[in-house]
């Protein structure tokens, strides 16, 4: 075979057969997941839901995924738009109103009979699971669901 | 073809190599590998009228696990119940209630957590020169800090003030008051599994009405809870987490993120800014107790002077320089008295009690414009607040 048959012949050869291309495809993929599994920093703290508890028992619980809201009867809810209120009825006869925010995915106590400073309207609204608002004198706890991070103790 | 499947095979194991040295395996000296060990938390606010949380971490994909977490913190919540109803001054049937309605020199039967806090109160007030002592509960009801203060309050004992907030207490009060002071004169019987404690005789008469010795248990019972929930949590094999009650005490597990190259274990643990916000200091800390206590949690100003929730052995709200105080060791009970005891002393005192102490402790005070912090171990800690400086001897 003479030098301009060779390049011929090699010209005539594809790089590629679409075998190989599938084979090699599938490979990249499997690496870049491998990678992404093993040496990314894994999604901490992504807020699946939101659970509100009244004494220690469970009277609402919210999932994003499938949009479900459960209820108990001490608890009045309403959708306005992409937001949830839910008033929650203490056994004292006082209310907590929390606002699940849909599109946000992110709940706070919105309004309180507990006491004149209603300190639990005032605290930071849950973004991960983990977080949590507390009314001491409603005995309510409003706390994110979900996998969790790490959270670092406070004393004080 | 086969030079195809070799070298896709090839690569297949450098990926995996690749991905494996990625993770670097997270072992404790015990050999637990604890590499993909999540937390999981669970709050209640059934017990000492604040926030108790407990935050465990292991293997959350396994049911199992999970199962086993949640089991112990029913287990958890089971035990503060029942030490908040032995101690709780508010709950009518409780020991503490019982004792304080007793007469003078009666014989009161108790739970074994009350008869153990005050042994331990006993201990703790003879190691600090009576600085610690639960028996000023009196004194505590007439500065408008008992827990009927925190509801809709009602003038209904003669030294009551309906505007508690801007008027002092009577000075015959305080006088009366602090005479009855002495936790060591509290009587502790022990009859086979049975425990009592004996109410002192020592009565004071203020506008002829008697007055006896009262307890409240509040400044050790938070901690107290949180040794026993511990117990709890490690007698359920978790090693990893925390218990905290009330923030102002917390029994610290192992930590699963790493922060401390020298101890990769420890909690990093954020300690309140006395006057202002976030944090002011941060301490290392794995399996141990830690408690803060301070001028800052409950207080009032009359005349821009504050009155806290701390009473002094001169039957008056601390005002001996200490802000704040914390300490860090085996037991969260005692961490817990430890940490108010400093706050009723003065700095002088406080420097010369935290050198001869085997605990670690913190405490702040004011200096020149600055807030001083001065700790008897202070590779401990880290001041994050440019506020507060390390005080320095010498």
């Amino acid at each position: 075979m003479n030098k301009a048959d060779k390049i011929d012949n090699i010209k005539n050869i594809k790089p590629f057969r679409i075998a190989d291309v599938i084979v090699y495809s599938v490979l990249v993929v499997l690496i870049v997941a491998l990678l992404l599994a093993f040496c990314l920093p894994r999604q901490d703290s992504s807020l699946r839901g939101v659970q509100v508890t009244l004494k220690g028992e469970v009277v609402a619980e919210y999932y994003f995924e499938g949009d479900s809201l459960v209820t108990a009867s001490t608890v009045d809810s309403r959708r306005e738009g992409d937001k949830y209120y839910l008033t929650v009825n203490s056994q004292s006869g006082g209310y907590n109103v929390v606002v699940i925010d849909l599109t946000k995915h992110t709940a706070w106590v919105q309004e309180a009979d507990c006491s004149s400073s209603a300190e639990c309207t005032r605290m930071k609204a849950i973004t991960k699971a983990g977080d949590s608002i507390i009314c001491v004198p409603h005995a309510l706890v409003v706390q994110g669901v979900g996998e969790e991070d790490v959270k670092e103790p406070i004393s004080g | 073809m086969k030079k195809k499947i070799i070298f896709i095979a090839v690569c297949l194991v450098v990926a995996m190599l690749i991905c494996l040295g990625c993770t670097p395996r997270l072992t404790t000296p015990d050999g637990e590998d604890y590499t993909y060990y999540r937390p999981k938390s669970y709050t209640s606010i059934e017990f000492f009228g604040t926030a108790t949380y407990l935050v465990l971490a292991g293997n959350i994909g396994d049911a199992e696990v999970v199962e086993r977490m949640d089991a112990t913190w029913g287990k958890v919540k089971e035990a503060l119940r029942e030490i908040d109803d032995a101690i709780n001054e508010s709950v009518s049937g409780s020991d503490v209630a019982k004792f304080n309605r007793a007469g003078a020199g009666e014989r009161v039967e108790v739970s074994n957590h009350t008869y153990e806090i005050v042994a331990l109160c006993q201990s703790v007030n003879r190691a600090t020169g009576g600085k610690f002592d639960p028996t000023t509960a009196r004194l505590v009801d007439l500065w408008g800090f008992s827990p009927r203060f925190a509801g809709d309050y009602e003038p209904i004992e003669p030294y009551d003030r309906a505007d508690y907030k801007q008027t002092l207490p009577d000075t015959k009060y305080i006088q009366a008051f602090n005479a009855l002071v002495g936790v060591d004169k509290v009587g502790l019987v022990q009859e086979e599994d049975r425990y009592y404690l004996v109410k002192p005789t020592d009565t004071v008469a203020v506008d002829g009405v008697q007055y006896a010795v009262t307890l409240s248990l509040g400044g050790i019972g938070k901690g107290y809870a949180c040794d026993i929930a511990y117990k709890i949590v490690k007698e359920s094999g978790f090693n990893f987490g925390y218990v905290s009650v009330g923030t102002s005490s917390l029994s610290l597990l192992k930590a699963t993120k790493p922060i401390y190259e020298d101890n990769p274990l420890a909690w990093r643990v954020g300690v309140v800014n006395p006057r202002g916000e976030g944090n002011y200091l941060s301490v290392k800390a794995c399996d141990q107790g830690f408690s803060t206590s301070g001028d800052y949690e409950r207080y009032y100003e009359i005349e821009g002077k504050r009155y806290c929730h701390i009473i002094g052995d001169d039957g008056y709200p601390i005002d001996g320089g200490i802000i704040t105080a914390s300490v860090l060791g085996e037991s969260s009970a005692l961490c817990d008295a430890l940490s108010t005891a400093i706050c009723c002393m003065s700095v002088s005192e406080a420097m010369e009690f935290v050198q001869g102490l085997d605990y670690n402790a913190y405490f702040v005070f004011e200096q020149g414009g600055k807030y001083r912090v001065f700790s008897n171990s202070p590779d401990t800690m880290t001041i994050n607040s440019g506020d507060f400086v390390l005080y320095e001897q010498g």
